[in-house]
């Protein structure tokens, strides 16, 4: 993890005078600035109590195209600081994006009176946070904090011109963000600091007419492990291979999950991973058991499928820290089918377990799969459905974590393992827990799209998927 | 502005006279914009006080802030006790508030606040003690309702945030006379405001019940009666037993109140017992519901006063000079409360702990108070503790943080561990936890067992005068007079309690 310094000269300017406004000339704020500027603002005021600052300091450029032509270029900075003000068993929280004193006294006086109708908390109090020891996961990519504008307009150029080639229309984003995350607490002297790096790239290829669709998309902290050209080429292909669908009855089928649809079911299995729900008597939580038990220890899953996370995974980095100064660990969620590990916090972890860390809950992670590829799965298939992704995707029970939504971008009929036509979008209503419980075969884990949370995730095949109403939109 | 813009058009006439008028005219406006933009500057700074002009908008929204405050004290005073000085910067005491309030009515700076903040309006009038505009300003708003209804509801609402805010009382007391005005307006719309009518006089006979003020209390009974039988009789209203259990409590036992305590002043424990129990009969007779669930739970709330005090155990004593006498000891008044630090019931009970403060420096050494915790095996969010070092913890928070004057009792929590992955563990009662909780062990809940804050006086003669379950602020005023007229009778009969 190399700290950022580009176009800097020097150390950085000291920002300490009552009356300047601190000049960043850099993409990011570094950790002796968000530093300074929690000093600034401990001494602006008056109140011997807790002030903490939370610095969420960016550079972002993007680029967008539609129809195959750049719509927007953009390069953004900004600092976003939460000043929070505490007492004990209370706290307040004040946002500004203004880095002089006077904005910085106002949000801080202005937190003060927010403090002043806060409810009593009993997990926020001033107790000296431990310290821990934090992992260093592959956050940071110099090659993509140095990456030039230009870079990316060619990128995109280069992505648009197969689609045009061909007639097609071609939509698409690119983003690239370098950033840092500082969690800063003057009380306890405590500074938290991480720089980060994420990188996007995401199009859809359509056909002028409206009948057909592909879509391809990856995230990373790296922009070059991004391959926008083969990227290009895939939503290409999906796209002149689903134009003219077909429609086909409603009903359950047998389904090929490329691994994003797989990841858009998969992450509301995530999301539900939390242990203090999971043990609420009489909750409606997809893992609460009975009474004050969880499904914690029980197979929930088939047995082939394990998800976790490892923050030191090359591909899975994410923040060392959360917001309260807590790490991130590695964890195995469900282990060969059987829930291991719900996510807690470390309160929740010292009341019950007798312990001082939490399973944080990131929204990475790994799931295990087969050897088989997309190919192979629509080989082994009699006839059946192959997805592409998801769109729309809503909760529509927790208990049960019912699930509806779209097929987009590609849908296609499977026929004596062969992929026969393209049908037109369905409606689905389903459970992750239910496709994971049914599931066939296990294709390899790859890399999806998943900006902010990074995710591996296997393609596979499922039985009886449920599909309820056919979508005319393409 | 106007007159900059003005002078811009007289400007392009191009008049050298009106030139050079302009100009000390716009030089005029540029100073009385700028010394604008300086206030409104001040304004988003919030100066401290000292340092702002004789009145601003500071003060007035420091005054709101502060009545705010005094309203949700639930809250707030909740933190007083326990707060640093430094902390307290961050807010106004309630004396500070009458002051500002003063200032404000003084200033007219009350009049600006906008029509929705017309209660607020009202509170800081009470709060500067400016009565007679408080009711100008009452009957100019109650005046402009549309029904009688709206009338009432607006009276019965001044009533109870305004008049009788028993938070507000710090900051001002409560005004009995102009509550029982309130009431008779209430009376005047008659029928039609027969619900909110009981309200008013329910409110104004505790308050009146609450400063001792037996007079105000036995006249406005009188006339309260009434509008309770008739309140009763509406066929609409539920003739349920909370409802009737009230009227009763009214009727029966807060007018006898003192003659109970004068019984226990000048006759002792044993026949303040015998009177107790005999009450408690009329009271249930009273209410005609002797079977209800209501009446069953006061009688099972003071199922254990009369009973001989279980002896208390513990695995660790903190603040305990001698550890070798029996508690609660004999010829001292024993106060047992059970404390927990845990969730949020270790913020809300600030008031029961700073309760335990004043009664201990009422009392002084005729008082002993004992609070008995349990380990958990974590302290907030410190990290795991063995007992002993929690025993300490504890011993710190109570005694030296919160600076109750007490002994600390800590009892080793028994918990069960289950197996791996669930991991987690469950507690069990402890041994005098169990010997005081007088509720069904099938009842209760392993986490949170209950008991938190559950008092118990206990006599000099070992036997219990009160046993109270839910704890929180309202057993002040009942421990106070108990300890009062045991005190007294100690006094008169030195040596007959040991």
């Amino acid at each position: 993890m190399t700290p950022p310094s580009r176009r800097t000269a020097g150390p950085p300017k000291r920002l300490s005078s009552r009356t300047s406004v601190p000049s960043i000339t850099r993409r990011f704020l570094t950790q002796a600035e968000c530093e300074t500027i929690a000093q600034r603002a401990a001494e602006l005021v008056k109140a011997d109590s807790s002030l903490r600052l939370l610095v969420d300091t960016w550079w972002s450029a993007e680029l967008r195209w539609a129809r195959n032509r750049i719509s927007l270029s953009s390069e953004r900075r900004d600092n976003d600081l939460t000043i929070v003000r505490s007492l004990p068993g209370a706290s307040a929280e004040v946002k500004t994006n203004q880095l002089d004193d006077a904005s910085l006294e106002g949000a801080s006086r202005e937190a003060e009176r927010e403090l002043h109708g806060a409810r009593v908390d009993p997990e926020d109090l001033m107790e000296p946070p431990p310290r821990f020891d934090y992992l260093k996961p592959a956050i940071w990519s110099e090659e993509t904090f140095q990456l030039p504008m230009p870079d990316c307009a060619k990128a995109a150029i280069a992505a648009v011109a197969p689609a045009e080639r061909a007639g097609m229309l071609s939509a698409g984003y690119i983003e690239v963000r370098a950033a840092a995350f500082a969690a800063i607490d003057t009380r306890f002297s405590r500074t938290l600091y991480a720089p980060y790096t994420t990188a996007q790239c995401s199009m859809t290829v359509r056909d002028p007419r409206g009948t057909g669709s592909g879509w391809a998309g990856l995230s990373s902290y790296d922009w070059g492990r991004i391959d926008c050209q083969s990227l290009a080429a895939r939503a290409l292909e999906k796209c002149l291979a689903s134009r003219n669908p077909v429609a086909i009855e409603p009903g359950r089928y047998t389904v090929v999950l490329e691994p994003q649809a797989v990841h858009e079911l998969v992450q509301h299995v995530i999301r539900a991973l939390g242990r203090p729900a999971a043990e609420l008597p009489s909750s409606a939580d997809p893992f609460h058991l009975r009474g004050v038990d969880s499904k914690l220890g029980l197979k929930v899953i088939d047995e082939r499928v394990t998800i976790g996370h490892d923050p030191m995974h090359p591909d899975l980095g994410v923040l060392p820290f959360t917001v309260e100064g807590e790490p991130t660990l590695p964890v195995t969620w469900i282990d060969r089918g059987v829930l291991t590990n719900l996510a807690y916090s470390r309160s929740y972890a010292l009341q019950w377990l007798h312990e001082n860390s939490p399973a944080t809950l990131r929204m990475a992670y790994h799931m295990s799969g087969g050897a088989s590829t997309v190919d192979d799965l629509v080989r082994s298939t009699r006839r059946g459905l192959l997805v592409t992704r998801f769109s729309n995707v809503r909760l529509i029970d927790d208990a049960a974590l019912l699930l509806t939504g779209v097929t987009r971008d590609g849908l296609w009929l499977i026929e004596d393992g062969k992929v026969s036509k393209a049908v037109k979008n369905l409606r689905f209503v389903e459970s992750p827990l239910f496709v994971l419980n049914a599931i066939d075969e296990l294709g390899m884990p790859e890399r999806v799209f998943s900006p902010g949370a990074p995710a591996i995730v296997p393609s596979l095949k499922a039985r009886d998927f449920s599909f309820t109403t056919i979508i005319d939109a393409v | 502005m106007v007159m900059t813009t003005a002078c811009v058009g007289e400007l392009r006439d191009g008049r050298a006279a009106t030139r050079r008028r302009c100009r000390g005219r716009t030089a005029l406006a540029v100073l009385l914009i700028a010394s604008m933009a300086r206030a409104a500057s001040a304004q988003t700074l919030f100066p401290s006080p000292a340092g702002a002009p004789a009145f601003g908008r500071y003060d007035l929204e420091m005054c709101m802030g502060a009545v705010t405050r005094i309203r949700n004290s639930a809250q707030w005073n909740t933190r007083y006790d326990t707060l640093t000085a430094a902390e307290l910067l961050l807010m106004a005491d309630p004396p500070a508030v009458a002051q500002v309030a003063r200032q404000c009515v003084g200033n007219r700076a009350v009049l600006q606040l906008p029509p929705g903040q017309r209660l607020t309006r009202l509170q800081v009038l009470l709060a500067a003690q400016a009565d007679s505009v408080f009711r100008t300003e009452l009957n100019s708003w109650a005046t402009s309702m549309a029904s009688s209804i709206a009338r009432a509801k607006l009276l019965i609402s001044v009533l109870q945030n305004a008049v009788l805010d028993r938070s507000a009382a710090s900051a001002h007391p409560a005004r009995l006379g102009l509550a029982e005005a309130l009431t008779q307006q209430l009376d005047s719309i008659g029928s039609a405001a027969l619900y909110y009518r009981t309200i008013a006089y329910n409110d104004l006979l505790l308050a009146a019940d609450q400063v001792g003020d037996t007079a105000t209390y036995r006249r406005v009974l009188a006339r309260a009666m009434p509008t309770y039988r008739a309140y009763l009789a509406v066929d609409s209203v539920q003739q349920n037993a909370a409802g009737q259990l009230f009227f009763a409590v009214m009727q029966v036992w807060t007018p006898r109140w003192r003659e109970l305590m004068d019984s226990l002043r000048a006759r002792g424990p044993a026949h303040y017992l015998t009177v107790l129990s005999r009450m408690q009969g009329e009271l249930a007779s009273a209410a005609h519901m002797s079977a209800s669930d209501s009446v069953a739970w006061v009688q099972g709330a003071r199922r254990w006063v009369g009973q001989s005090a279980p002896a208390l155990t513990a695995d660790y004593w903190v603040g305990r000079t001698d550890s070798t006498a029996t508690l609660p000891q004999r010829g001292k008044i024993t106060l047992v409360a059970f404390v927990d630090d845990r969730c949020r019931g270790s913020c809300d009970p600030y008031p029961f702990y700073a309760m335990l403060r004043r009664l201990k420096r009422r009392y002084g050494g005729a008082l002993e108070i004992v609070l008995v915790a349990n380990t958990w095996g974590f302290f907030r969010l410190r990290p795991p503790l063995e007992p002993e070092a929690e025993a300490n913890v504890l011993g710190w928070y109570f005694l030296n943080y919160l600076r109750i004057p007490a002994i600390l009792a800590v009892d080793e929590t028994p918990f069960v561990t289950r197996a791996a992955p669930d991991r987690r563990r469950f507690y069990q009662h402890s041994t005098v936890r169990e010997a005081y909780s007088d509720t069904d062990p099938k009842h209760q809940n392993q986490w949170s067992p209950s008991g938190l804050n559950m008092t118990t006086l206990v006599a000099p003669d070992g036997h219990i005068l009160y046993h109270e379950l839910l704890g929180g602020n309202s057993p002040e005023q009942d421990l106070d007079r108990l300890i009062a007229a045991v005190v007294d009778y100690q006094r008169q009969h030195p040596g007959h309690l040991s």
